[in-house]
């Protein structure tokens, strides 16, 4: 099995001022992240988020967007472990800032899925991952390879 | 963080060492990465990890704060010194991310960054483009996390 159909849309959210200085205080206190006076002053001309919070709230969209099928017993795999497990991704790019009051779109694409070699029942994916405004500028991008269940069997 | 001119490649620099706690831990994962290994110790126990793991973003996320807590400390010893406060620029995203082994609770993640490629840019008088290698070590010395970064940083001059 290889590629998709493309960009699947996983999840909408709205980074309001207070998420972006609640995210960025406890781990990227960069003044045009923290500081809306120095923000203003800054080449950004305003409050903008973290990437490392645009990353961050892409995964709980795709966690969210793959629970397990109903019914499955609780030790089951994709119960545990409903995306299993990252390895790592190549490239990051945050082309574009995220302002306060922006609504981003998430989207992830699978490239390739083939079996484990190694754990049975388990796929290993590469995906390209990104975020768009809704004005359709691309915010986020990266590609990850991870291992994850069958959500069902 | 120092001066472009004054980065030395090869240089090592220890950003500072976190041990990661389960409420910490649960608390980041119920909204960034909500999966029962990440936010449920019972099922965490019961999963392939054995125990209630990170999420590997939150590893991430953490080295950028060392970093920045970094960053503003020596910006601030250069000023004492008489420097001018330095600016490191935004950065465009990063290289090559692992996630090479687990973090479970109680883990003390040791933070490093390390000078690998100095660019002058050109049209940015102001500003040279560093490329570094960044990492996360547990206390048994096993590599947890590493990526590369090219981040802007201030020259002298500029």
């Amino acid at each position: 099995m290889t590629g998709s159909e493309g960009p699947l849309e996983i999840g909408r959210f709205t980074f309001t001022r207070d998420e972006i200085l609640r995210f960025a205080r406890d781990f990227d206190p960069q003044p045009f992240h923290v500081d809306e006076a120095a923000a203003a002053a800054s080449h950004f001309g305003g409050l903008v988020a973290s990437g490392w919070h645009t990353v961050c709230t892409w995964m709980g969209l795709f966690v969210r967007a793959n629970g397990a099928a109903a019914g499955l017993p609780p030790d089951h795999p994709a119960v545990l472990s409903p995306v299993g497990v990252g390895f790592g991704l190549e490239v990051l790019k945050w082309p574009a800032p995220v302002r306060a009051d922006d609504t981003i779109v998430f989207f992830t694409e699978v490239l390739e899925a083939r079996p484990s070699g190694t754990r049975p029942g388990w796929t290993i994916y590469h995906r390209r991952n990104s975020a768009r405004r809704q004005d359709g500028t691309e915010v986020l991008s990266f590609e990850l390879r991870h291992m994850a269940p069958a959500p069902t069997s | 963080m120092t001066y472009f001119e004054e980065l030395e490649i090869g240089a090592r620099e220890t950003l500072g060492r976190h041990t990661f706690r389960q409420e910490e831990m649960i608390a980041f994962a119920r909204l960034y990465d909500p999966q029962p290994f990440h936010v449920d110790p019972e099922a965490a126990r019961r999963s392939h990890f054995g125990a209630l793991v990170a999420s590997g973003w939150h590893t991430a996320a953490m080295w950028m704060k060392f970093f920045i807590a970094y960053n503003v400390g020596s910006a601030k010893a250069l000023e004492a010194k008489g420097g001018r406060m330095l600016e490191v620029g935004p950065s465009p995203g990063f290289t090559n991310l692992r996630w090479l082994k687990p973090v479970y609770a109680g883990d003390t993640i040791t933070y490093a960054t390390e000078a690998r490629e100095k660019i002058a840019t050109r049209g940015r008088p102001q500003w040279g483009l560093l490329k570094a290698y960044n990492s996360g070590t547990n206390q048994h010395g096993d590599l947890v996390i590493d990526f590369e970064s090219a981040v802007l940083v201030a020259r002298k001059g500029g």
